[in-house]
This record gives C-alpha cells, structure tokens and sequence, in this order.
C-alpha cells in the first residue's frame, strides 16, 4: 500500500464522519490558534511598544545623578567582620548586612560626593552617543506681569531634545539661540487669568519680569543643609513647613540659646540669616525680562510616559528656560555651581545601555526608560510563558481527546479493519493508516489555525491598536499581530505532531485486532 | 520414476492438510475444533467441505485462509506451510493466494461497490490506474457494472455478495474460498450465486473449497464432497450429484 494511498483512505474515512472530524477539528484549532495568537500578540505588542517608545526623546535619555563617594574600600573592617561563633551562613549574611547598613551611614555622614559641575557636564559630553547634556536646573524667582506677582519655580530644558514639540497650546516651543524666551505651564497661564485660546494667543509675547536672589556669603547652614539634601536647599526648606518654621523661630531666639557661646550664637545667627527676621543685609536682587514664546501642557494622567516621571515636565516647576539661560542664572546670579543631576540626550535607544555603563564605570548612578522597557518586556514575555502554557495544556488536552475519539473510531471500525487484514493487509499499514489519519488531523487543524489567526490577527488588529494608542497617547505604526513564519512553523509542526503521537495507541489496538474476531462485529 | 510421479502429482495439489489439529481454550476448557485432519485437494477441484454446526468446518475455513494458525499438523497451500509463515508472509499469503467469500459479504459500508472491489489492489500497491481497469472487469464480470459507485445498503443481498466475488477475484487467487456464499439468501439468488462462483472459477482457472451444511447444494455444484463432524472427516463423496461415495479416514 502506496503513502498516497494512504493519505486518500484517511481522508476518505475523516469525511466519511465529518461531525466527529469537526469536533477533533475545532480542538486543535483552538489550542494552535491559542499558541500562534499568544506568539504573534505578545511579539506585536512589544514591537508597537518598542517602536512607540524608542522613537520618543523619553527613551533616548539617561540621567546621571550626583554620587556619594563612599565605598565598602572606606568602611574599618573591624566594624563589620564578626568574630563571635555563628553558622558560616549566618555570618555571611550577617557581615553583608552589617556592611550595608555602615555604608549607609558614612554616605549620610560623609559629604564626599562625586559632583557634577560644568566639569563633569564636559565629560560627559565627551561620552560615545551622547548629543547633549543638559544639567538639572531648578531655579526660584519671583515672576511678575501686570498685577501677577509670584515667588515660582522654573527649570533649565533643551529646545533640541527636550520633547516639548507635542505639548505646545499656543505659541512655539524654544529655538536654540532662543535665550530670552521662556515656555509656561497652561495652568499657570490660567491662574494669570488666560482662559480661552485666543487669551492664552494674546499671552504669547508678552514680556515678564523675573527677580533672582543672588548668592549671599557662604552660609554654613545651608551647605550643610545642601550636603544633606544634594543641594536643593531651597526645596527642602520650602517643602517641609516645620523646618521653615524652627528657622525663622530660632532666628529671634539665639540669645536663648544658654548653652552656646557667643561665638556659636554670632555664627549661628549668620548662618540663619537668609531665612530667619534676622538683622543681616537682604542679598541684592537682579532683574531679567523674558518673553513668553509658548505655552505648553502636562501629559495626560493615564499615560504611559508616567511611568517615566522623572522624565517629565509639569506644572510642579512652570517656568521653562533655555538650560543655558538657566545655567547662567544657578551658576552665576545664584552661586550654585554643582548640580543634582544631569540629563544625557542619547542618538538612538539600542546606545542607551552603552551610555549607562560608561556612566557607570565614571562612578555615576544612573536612570532610564531601558530598565522600565526592559521590565515592560519581561512582564509581556511572562504573561506569554503563562498563555504559552494555557495553550499548550489545550492542545495536549485536544490529544487526549482526539486519541480517546481515535480508539472509538477503531471500536466502530472493527470490522472493517478485520476485513482489511484478511485480505492481507499488514499490520505496519493498518498503523499507517491510523497514524496518517491522526497526523492529517493536525495537519488540517493547525492549517485552519494559521488562517483563523490571520484572520482575527487583521480584525484584531484595529482594537489592540485603539488600546495601545489610548495607553500611550501616541500613534502606533507595525502589526499589532506578528507572525514569524518559523514560530509559526514550530507550532503547525507541535500541532500535528501532537495528534499523530495521539493516534499511536488507537493505531496499535487496531493493528493487534484478531481479524475472526472483529468480522463477527460486522 | 516414483520420486517423479510424486513431485508431478505434489505440484498438482493444492491443499494438503497432514494431522491438523486445532484447539481452542486452556487445559480446563479445552475445545478440539479440529481434530487429526487429514485433507488432500488438488489444483482446479471444486471441493464442498460439509457438515452440520460445530463441525469444524468454519475453522478449516480460517486455517485455509490464513486467518488462523493450526495448533499441530502441518497445512499447506499452493506449496506454503501456513504453520510456518511469519505474520507478514501470511498477510502476503492472504493477499496473493486465496480469495474469500463470507456469508455476511463482509463489504466496508463506507465504499462504494467499487471502492470495496478496488481495496485488495490497494494493498497490494497497484498503481490507480491499472486498479481502475482490473475493478471495472471483475465488476463486469459478476453483472454490477452499472452499480460501482453505489454502498453496500443500496444493494440487494445478491449484489452484495457478487462485489464480494468481484473483491474474492479481482487480486487473480490460486484458491477461492467460500464460507456458506448463500446462507443469506433465498432460493433463486443462492442457485444465480453459486452458477457466478462455479463460472468465475472455471473461467479464472481456481480451485475452490466451498464450506457449506447443505449436501445437496454441494452436490449439486462441487467435484467432491468432505462431510465432517466433531473436527474429523467422516466421509467422501465424489461426483457432481454427489451419488457416489467413497468413505475415507474414518475414525
């Protein structure tokens, strides 16, 4: 008996019972459509994701945060290795703790920092892949325009890379060489009374006055306070109301002090003297004017960018400057010369790491969107593994029930596989018979699979595409849906290989079958 | 010269049976179908196995068409030691050697006339279309060339049991066997069934054993007549009308 002839008997007999070889049918479809889905899902998916966030300014960003120099190198040994008698286990635990929780303390208490200054800013702009620096500039001033007079925060940003473009309402964002323009938050420009469109159009080129603090002596207090906080001594002061507070309170009571020195109180009374109603000269003020080139807005709450929120720009710090117009103005009229942070603009997102190690290998810490992706992708990778499994348990599932559909079919057939035989069939041909049957099972059914899942890869393909687009406020380009022909391959090969492993033991009962005995059933 | 005359006359049987027995059962239950059979038919003989029920008539039937082995004795047909063939070579045996006509036609309900008729060949790995051409002729040649493409249940008994002869004839046997061809049918289909069986075997040149309870249907169509009873050959009768008899190897 020829392969061919084989084939057309099995056929033959899977259309001679079409109801039970549609219910085997749709078994198998539903395990390798499960299979392919999950496959061309999760792999569109992270390709739309990808596409999306590698191609905005987010990912390409990594910042390098100010540093404490302290390393275990610093830390006595006596003070974390123990001597008393414990398990091995224990005591490795123990000393691992021990040396963290030291370290932890001497950065707290050491002040040894690895700045970032116009120095380091230089080198790190001398790293590979690396377009542009931008340093964390936040500055206070107070900005005045007509009747609005406010003490606000602004912050330095990059009119190449910042990605701002997007976000204008009204206006234009920042040139290059644009140094006296500033942007404004659309909430500010409310609480200026700027309401409508054509209020916040007529707001752009206006001009505003901002007054800087300049920089007073040295003020121990606050460098102390700044090494505590890494310099924002602004913001923890104006953050935390109690501190305020205690200062302006202290400031009218040094004299109280009993236990200090006059010295100490002289010291202490100079120390405080920004803050406090302390008898100190105020340090003089300097005036810039600025024009309001544009008005930008926040991203929206449910988007995926806000999982970057260190990324971002808000409402927190409306004020935005040219960073070198902003530099100018924390360095020089400010007397700040060393910054919290710094933002590096990186060509593409695949340089990212590069970037992040080199930074590293410097001493610096760093952060961005990589790690976020990488963990996005781990969990759509996980959610695939759990499908993966779902699916697979389906299909193996679908197996028994075809291998169990397989012997009732071989029951039924009793008598024609007894007639089969005496007329000399053999044995190995009544297996290959069975066998084919089964593998055409799968065969036909990963078939079907593969065009239902095309199918409802190109109907799904416009809803997962409204979710994803909805979730990150950003058109997605590509196939929600990616079928690459080899995991498409691999699961049509599972599929039949499934159900012709399950007709193995269908084939073997019919093959064994005494031809005497199954004819009487005829 | 001996040596001769009995290798010429061994060729010229076809059946040869020596001391067969078949048991069925454990020691405790032990059934004896066949008990010292002693058997000799020769090439073209038509010969009528009778006896009444339990006879062991059927189970020479399955012994004859390789559907069983014999428990001792030696059988062979057409020069094969059935007792000797592995499971392959009987299948082979099977295919090559003897065509079978059962009592309950044994079609495959799912073929057509046609399909039942062509699957021999199939096994046989014909190519198409020399199976096409050879279903076609045997289908002509039991009168059903107008019914090839119909199921066994759109049949009457009488066709069914001509695609039966066609599927018996279409693989070209030494030896037709049939196992009561016309216990399911009525008079005058039974005598038009055994006239098809008596021609096709004079036209193809087989020889046939026939296993049947009816002695007068035996006689009327077979050269030889074997009655048996309790798995032993009781008696012999020679001649087409069955009047003359001869007893042989009664025990």
């Amino acid at each position: 008996m020829s392969w061919l002839d084989i084939i057309r008997m099995a056929i033959h007999n899977l259309r001679r019972r079409p109801f039970r070889t549609i219910l085997n049918l749709l078994g198998i479809v539903l395990g390798t459509v499960m299979v392919l889905m999950t496959m061309a899902g999760s792999e569109g998916v992270k390709h739309a994701l990808h596409s999306v966030l590698e191609s905005s300014d987010f990912t390409r960003k990594v910042i390098a945060r100010r540093t404490s120099k302290v390393s275990e190198e610093d830390l006595d040994q006596s003070r974390w290795k123990i001597s008393q008698p414990m398990s091995a286990a224990r005591r490795e635990r123990m000393e691992e703790s021990l040396k963290k929780f030291l370290l932890e303390e001497k950065r707290k208490t050491d002040g040894r920092y690895r700045q970032i200054n116009q120095e380091t800013l230089k080198q790190f702009g001398e790293l590979h892949n690396v377009i542009e620096v931008v340093p964390q500039l936040r500055v206070n001033f107070k900005l005045s325009m007509g009747e609005f007079d406010q003490t606000i925060y602004g912050e330095g940003v990059s009119p190449k890379v910042s990605g701002l473009n997007e976000r204008i309402v009204s206006g234009e964002m920042l040139t290059a060489s644009d140094r006296n323009g500033i942007l404004i938050h659309e909430l500010m420009a409310y609480r200026m009374g700027c309401v409508t469109q054509q209020e916040l159009d007529a707001l752009v080129g206006t001009e505003v006055v901002c007054s800087f603090k300049t920089s007073g002596k040295p003020n121990q207090l606050a460098s102390a306070l700044t090494a505590i906080e890494g310099g924002d001594l602004q913001k923890l002061v104006s953050q935390n109301p109690l501190i305020l507070g205690f200062i302006k309170q202290l400031g009218g009571n040094v004299d109280n002090l009993r236990s200090l020195t006059d010295e100490q109180k002289q010291l202490l009374r100079k120390s405080i003297g920004s803050f406090g109603e302390s008898d100190s000269p105020q340090p003089p003020v300097v005036e810039r004017r600025f024009k309001i080139k544009g008005v930008y807005h926040s991203i929206a709450e449910d988007n995926l960018f806000d999982l970057f929120s260190q990324l971002r720009f808000d409402s927190k710090r409306p004020v935005l400057f040219h960073y070198e117009t902003a530099t100018d103005l924390q360095v020089d009229v400010g007397g700040i010369k060393e910054f919290y942070s710094a933002t590096l603009h990186v060509d593409r997102f695949a340089h990212v790491k590069q970037v992040e190690d080199d930074l590293g290998e410097l001493g610096y810490d760093t952060f961005s969107a990589r790690s976020m992706i990488e963990r996005i992708d781990n969990r759509i990778s996980r959610i695939s593994r759990v499908i993966y499994v779902v699916a697979l348990i389906i299909l193996v599932v679908t197996g028994i029930a075809i291998s169990n559909t397989l012997i009732i079919s071989v029951m039924e057939r009793t008598s024609e596989f007894g007639i089969m035989k005496s007329l000399g069939a053999r044995d190995n041909q009544i297996v290959g018979l069975m066998f084919v049957e089964g593998a055409l099972l799968g065969a036909v059914g990963a078939v079907l699979a593969t065009l239902a899942s095309l199918l409802i890869g190109m109907f799904g393909q416009s809803l997962v595409r409204d979710y994803v687009e909805g979730r990150v406020n950003e058109q997605v380009s590509g196939e929600m849906f990616m079928f690459s022909p080899w995991a498409t391959l691999v699961a049509l090969m599972v599929s039949v290989l499934l159900c012709a492993v399950a007709s193995v033991i269908p084939a073997w009962r019919a093959a064994r079958l005494d031809p005497i005995v199954a004819m009487r059933k005829n | 010269m001996l040596l001769i005359v009995e290798f010429v006359w061994g060729a010229y049987r076809v059946i040869r049976c020596k001391k067969v027995s078949k048991t069925y059962g454990s020691a405790l239950n032990r059934v004896v179908a066949l008990d010292q059979l002693e058997i000799q038919i020769d090439s073209l003989e038509k010969v009528a196995i009778v006896g009444r029920s339990g006879s062991g008539k059927t189970t020479l039937l399955n012994l004859l068409s390789g559907l069983d082995r014999p428990t001792s004795g030696s059988l062979s047909v057409n020069g094969m030691d059935l007792g000797q063939l592995d499971s392959a070579a009987m299948a082979d045996y099977r295919l090559k050697t003897v065509g079978v006509v059962f009592q309950s036609f044994q079609l495959i309900s799912q073929r057509t006339a046609a399909q039942n008729v062509e699957l021999p060949l199939i096994i046989a790995g014909e190519p198409a279309e020399v199976r096409a051409k050879k279903v076609s002729q045997s289908l002509r040649k039991v009168g059903l060339g107008d019914r090839a493409n119909h199921f066994p249940y759109q049949l009457s008994g009488g066709e069914q049991q001509r695609v039966a002869i066609a599927r018996a004839v279409v693989k070209q046997p030494r030896v037709m066997l049939a196992d009561e061809p016309t216990g399911n049918l009525d008079s005058k289909t039974a005598a038009e069934i055994m006239q098809l069986l008596m021609q096709i075997c004079e036209n193809e040149a087989l020889t046939l054993v026939l296993i049947t309870h009816d002695l007068e249907l035996a006689g009327k169509y077979t050269d030889r007549q074997l009655v048996m009873d309790d798995g032993k050959l009781i008696e012999t009768k020679s001649g087409q009308n069955g009047t003359v008899a001869a007893s042989v190897d009664c025990p």
